[in-house]
């Protein structure tokens, strides 16, 4: 009974134990998870390692039209001691680099946010790594 | 420790029969595929499923023009915990693109609900993606007619879900219980026989807005709202007015075998060097630098079906472009 027991509790810590996986910009919306940068190739040092959310996007699976964009927007749990910035997004598959959107940060008294936009053919792109709360 | 036990049990049986009676309640039908070909309707009663598969046979036989003469066999068992279970078999009578298509995802973002209602009907030959101009065209085209309210929803019938601003979504109805759609253009999305009440709930209709005719004013309550069309094929249009249409047919063939093409790339079913895909569009380039020029001597005079053949093409051109601008980013 006592081994049954422990192999469960071994079980459940491990099933808590966080996991850290990609994450394509079109899963961000359907996945409710913490979100944290851990690309820096995409996104500016002064954010890594802040933990994000999904506040807003223009995605939608169940969406018919394909836009030239998308949007997603990001709420940041602490908000980096800058009042603003504008910045490209490039993804550097198979060493060419090619131009995928753009990133602007944007602080107003104590909230920020990050907003993102994403060409389209880009968005199933691999560009985030998450944590498990 | 034994009484423990008995109560966690106890528990466990409560929570079984709790959840036996959830699914029992479940009438909701479903698709199984139970090998690599046989698809079955699983649902509650035969009743209801001898129903949906003379539906689906309807819409084969109608729209379609596919024969076919299977009959409904329904076979019911009682499995624990699901009540009463029965299915049959629909392989025999679903139209081809139920039979392949069915529970399928594509491999790139694109195919969408648009080109799964005109290829349904029969007007477009491949799966791909489909702007919302042609799903429009061709609603708005001599070979959709929109139903009346008076007249009678039949098996086939093509669904448009439309804001004030245009295209929302589209769909084939079989019956009021059952639908063919594909809910996005997403990937992730696959091409499924599923309730009608899901595909009007996922695209927030109200019930009363599920059929409104485009000549009637919408009701305010209706954002979203359904226009119903029954649809022939192209085959079959263009067999009748072809004497009447001065073009050169090359350019339909020639766009049939880039629409092949595209539908297998988008599936998976090939995988074609950067360099063949540039070729491919290339060739497009090709066809619609030949199909602007014919566009632009449109005029009120153009026989109907020549002007309907132009157009065809000028929107396929339009949607296969934006097709390979999304699977662009992974070459």
């Amino acid at each position: 009974m006592k081994t049954v027991f422990l192999i469960a509790l071994t079980l459940q810590i491990f099933a808590k134990a966080p996991k850290v996986e990609s994450i394509s910009w079109q899963d961000t919306t359907s996945e409710k998870k913490a979100m944290f940068i851990g690309d820096s190739e995409f996104l500016p040092d002064e954010f890594d390692g802040i933990s994000l959310t999904l506040a807003n996007s223009s995605f939608d699976h169940t969406m018919s039209y394909a836009p030239k964009y998308l949007t997603f927007d990001y709420a940041l749990k602490t908000c980096p001691d800058i009042k603003s910035f504008e910045s490209s997004l490039f993804s550097d598959v198979k060493k060419i680099s090619t131009h995928i959107g753009k990133v602007k940060y944007l602080k107003v008294k104590d909230t920020c946010k990050l907003f993102v936009t994403i060409k389209s053919p880009y968005t199933d792109f691999k560009s985030f790594v998450y944590k498990l709360k | 420790m034994i009484k423990l036990s008995k109560t966690i049990f106890l528990i466990f049986l409560l929570n079984n029969q709790i959840q036996a009676e959830q699914i029992s309640d479940d009438t909701r039908l479903n698709t199984v595929r139970e090998a690599q070909h046989t698809l079955t309707l699983n649902g509650g009663n035969c009743l209801e499923l001898e129903a949906e598969f003379k539906n689906i046979r309807k819409w084969s036989e109608n729209t379609l023009k596919e024969e076919n003469i299977s009959e409904p066999n329904c076979v019911c068992d009682k499995k624990f915990k699901k009540g009463r279970e029965c299915k049959i078999d629909i392989d025999n009578v679903a139209p081809n693109i139920v039979k392949m298509y069915q529970d399928k995802t594509p491999k790139f973002n694109g195919p969408n609900c648009w080109n799964n209602t005109l290829v349904s009907t029969g007007i477009l030959p491949h799966l791909r993606y489909s702007d919302p101009d042609e799903m429009e065209f061709w609603m708005k085209s001599p070979l959709c007619k929109e139903k009346k309210i008076t007249d009678k929803m039949e098996p086939g019938d093509a669904i448009a879900i439309r804001t004030n601003e245009g295209e929302y979504h589209g769909f084939i109805y079989i019956s009021d219980k059952m639908s063919w759609s594909k809910n996005g253009y997403s990937k992730r999305s696959k091409y499924d026989l599923q309730t009608t009440e899901n595909v009007f709930d996922v695209y927030k209709v109200p019930e009363n807005c599920q059929r409104i005719t485009t000549d009637q004013e919408v009701p305010k309550e209706c954002t979203t709202f359904g226009n119903v069309y029954q649809c022939r094929s192209w085959d079959d249009y263009w067999n009748e007015v072809k004497e009447t249409a001065n073009v050169d047919e090359e350019i339909d063939s020639k766009l049939n075998n880039i629409d092949c093409l595209t539908s297998k790339y988008v599936f998976g079913d090939i995988s074609p060097s950067p360099q063949t895909v540039s070729l491919i569009e290339a060739s497009l380039d090709a066809i619609a630098f030949e199909v602007m020029d014919l566009k632009n001597k449109l005029t009120d005079k153009t026989p109907e079906a020549e002007s309907i053949y132009v157009q065809r093409a000028v929107h396929r051109i339009n949607s296969l472009k934006t097709q390979y601008e999304l699977t662009s980013a992974y070459y």
